[in-house]
């Protein structure tokens, strides 16, 4: 009996000890704590999957601490985290409310560890607080939506003049940013007859808001912007459930993919574009890791190149503004098997 | 005194007539107001959409009603059970059939109910633990769907989601039926007269010998089993789950259930009037957005109503009693 608890022991022991030698071994040069709001959102929860996979390639340990969707929570985590005296190879700070963690991301910057800002553009006169921003341009999202809409327009047949946006609720800077883009690209060629809110993010809201605005304007509406496909395609269904095919009597695009790719892929969306949690999160540990490197910040920003099979190098220093790009994915089955960026194809990127 | 009688007394009758004809005589006048200044609002496709808009939050609001009317205020983990519910459908459904995924998720339904109920007897808070309870459900969530999202592909389901019996969306269809069942529960059933004895006065419900506890575990679970049907729904209509849906909603139900006028302590209400309530603020949202108000504005009105609504009917109980 004695003997065989030692051997339990023994091997529990031995067991720990691996683990423990092989966490130190991956964890040689750091950890890298990871600011984020709750990986209940799917996004967010790719962001995390990128970030971890790229730290491990470059032998960083990494360490998430979520707040659910709290920015006070968020500022309470980064007291514990820099009263605990645990010295961080490097921060990435993905503010839940953008202006209202600032303090926060003064208080990290002030830590001494380099701080990489990603997803919330960050704010103007906190270029400061921060050593980078790596992450999504919003604007550009917005731009190549509007893009892909304008192309669709010009298609014989197709006769675009008003439409409406159906956009993030309010207060979230990336809706306020893409529609920026949007309205920015389609100046003078098109007209916005309402710029709605939603109240998230997903098919149930924007099918609330979708199915109101829609039957209002029918006789009028030629296009609808969501944002995102999530709701573009309960904007699909809406417009359906009107009369309006989608395609044909309505334009319709989201401009990220994001969900069901059945209503880009059966036309119901003009097309669509890659926006890629995951490798959100990859981009802000390799910034981070090119900083620690270099010890050095190129100024102005970079749009990194949309290879499909070849991701960005992990040499030389990072820009201050480092910018994933938005691949455009066209309307068919084909097009969408065959879009890939860095590496990963569309299914991989979109599905989440 | 019996217990029916003493329940009969304490419903306040006048208080919630006048609650009921309020929210009635609000919408009448919003939709008048809104027909005289907005084209497109008084067409009957309009009204469509304006009870399809109001039928996911009331059919939920009419099971909170259930949980307030006992006197237990509210249950904060209504959106978290959704979205747990969703994924148990959505995994279900996507293994076996549509009649085993509905099996198990209501199955699921009674029993997060009964836990949650023994929780808030247990703790005499129930927001506290449903608040728990609500982390829980939203947790499972996560897990169970790996963060990502779970499709489904059934035509029966996508049916549920999407059809239109006589032009009206089968959400339409069943909130009000809803409504006008939980209306006669609450009226003429004795399970009605014992959750409005147990708000209205839960010593004299005690001390006639009604189980207060029994009837606080089957409001909750009538508020889940309504949770389960909208989670079904959500499901059908878009073919998939995630463990963020219906992230924020719990203040929308409450919304509903306080602006239909039921009494915020208990035992005074029908759950048709939270049914009104979803109708009233859904009549609202849709003006406002026909008109292209701002999101801000819009949450400003509609918590403005929230709080003149609750201030408006604390006033009149208190003259009641």
């Amino acid at each position: 009996m004695k003997s065989g608890f030692a051997t339990v022991v023994t091997l529990a022991l031995a067991a720990a000890l691996q683990w423990v030698c092989g966490s130190a071994m991956a964890a040689d040069k750091g950890e890298v704590v990871v600011f984020v709001p709750s990986s209940t959102n799917p996004y967010i929860g790719q962001f995390e999957k990128g970030a971890r996979e790229k730290a491990a390639e470059l032998g960083y340990s990494v360490k998430v601490i979520e707040n659910n969707f709290n920015q006070s929570e968020q500022d309470s985590q980064v007291q514990q985290q820099l009263a605990s005296g645990q010295k961080a190879a490097g921060y990435i700070w993905w503010p839940f409310e953008n202006a209202a963690g600032i303090g926060a991301l003064r208080a990290l910057s002030r830590s001494g560890s380099p701080v990489i800002v990603s997803n919330q553009f960050p704010l103007k006169g906190t270029d400061k607080f921060y050593t980078a921003y790596a992450g999504a341009n919003d604007i550009l999202s917005g731009r190549t939506a509007a893009e892909m809409l304008l192309k669709a327009c010009a298609e014989p047949g197709m006769k675009c003049d008003k439409g409406a946006i159906i956009r993030f609720p309010a207060g979230v800077s990336a809706g306020d940013d893409r529609v920026t883009g949007f309205e920015q690209a389609i100046k003078g060629k098109l007209d916005v007859i309402s710029v709605t809110p939603t109240a998230g993010f997903l098919e149930d809201e924007g099918y609330k808001v979708a199915s109101q605005i829609i039957p209002a304007h029918k006789g009028e509406l030629t296009w609808l912007y969501t944002e995102n496909d999530s709701m573009a395609g309960a904007a699909a269904q809406a417009a359906r459930e009107n009369g309006l095919a989608p395609g044909k009597r309505i334009l319709i695009v989201g401009g990220t993919c994001h969900g069901d790719s059945s209503h880009v892929v059966n036309g119901d969306l003009i097309g669509t574009a890659i926006q890629s949690g995951y490798f959100e999160g990859w981009l802000a540990v390799q910034t981070l890791v090119k900083y620690i490197k270099t010890g050095k910040v190129l100024p102005g920003e970079v749009y990194l190149a949309a290879n499909p099979d070849k991701p960005p190098s992990d040499d030389g220093a990072p820009h201050k503004f480092n910018f994933l790009p938005n691949p455009a994915i066209g309307n068919s089955e084909a097009a969408y098997d065959q879009a890939k960026l860095w590496g990963l194809n569309a299914k991989q990127l979109c599905n989440f | 005194m019996t217990s029916i009688a003493i329940a009969r007394k304490s419903i306040g009758r006048r208080t919630w007539r006048f609650a009921s004809l309020a929210a009635v005589a609000t919408i009448v006048i919003i939709a008048v107001v809104a027909g005289l200044t907005t084209p497109a609002f008084l067409t009957v496709g309009n009204g469509l959409v304006i009870i399809r808009a109001a039928s996911m939050t009331g059919i939920v609001a009419i099971g909170m009603s259930y949980v307030t009317l006992s006197g237990n205020l509210f249950a904060l983990s209504a959106s978290a059970l959704g979205a747990l519910l969703a994924v148990i459908f959505a995994l279900v459904t996507a293994q076996t059939d549509l009649p085993a995924g509905i099996a198990v998720v209501l199955v699921g339904a009674v029993l997060a109910g009964v836990l949650q109920g023994v929780a808030v007897n247990l703790t005499g808070n129930p927001i506290i633990a449903t608040l728990a309870f609500g982390a829980v459900f939203r947790g499972l969530a996560s897990v169970l769907s790996g963060n990502g999202v779970l499709r489904i592909h059934n035509t029966a389901a996508a049916w549920i989601g999407t059809a239109r019996p006589l032009g009206v969306p089968t959400q339409s269809w069943t909130f009000v039926f809803l409504a006008a069942v939980s209306w006669l529960v609450i009226r003429k059933a004795r399970l009605g007269r014992q959750i409005i004895l147990s708000g209205a006065n839960r010593e004299a419900a005690v001390a006639s010998g009604l189980r207060v506890n029994i009837v606080t575990c089957l409001a909750l679970v009538m508020l889940s089993v309504g949770v389960a049907i909208v989670a079904i729904f959500t499901v059908a209509q878009f073919s998939e789950a995630r463990s963020n849906l219906f992230s924020g909603y719990d203040f929308d139900y409450i919304a509903a259930v306080l602006v239909g006028g039921i009494a915020l302590r208990g035992g005074q209400g029908t759950p048709l009037q939270a049914a009104l309530g979803a109708v009233l603020i859904a009549l609202l949202e849709n003006f406002m957005l026909l008109n292209n108000v701002s999101g801000g504005l819009l949450m400003t009105v509609v918590g403005t109503v929230v709080v003149g609504a609750i201030s408006v009917f604390h006033l009149l109980q208190g003259k009641n009693r």
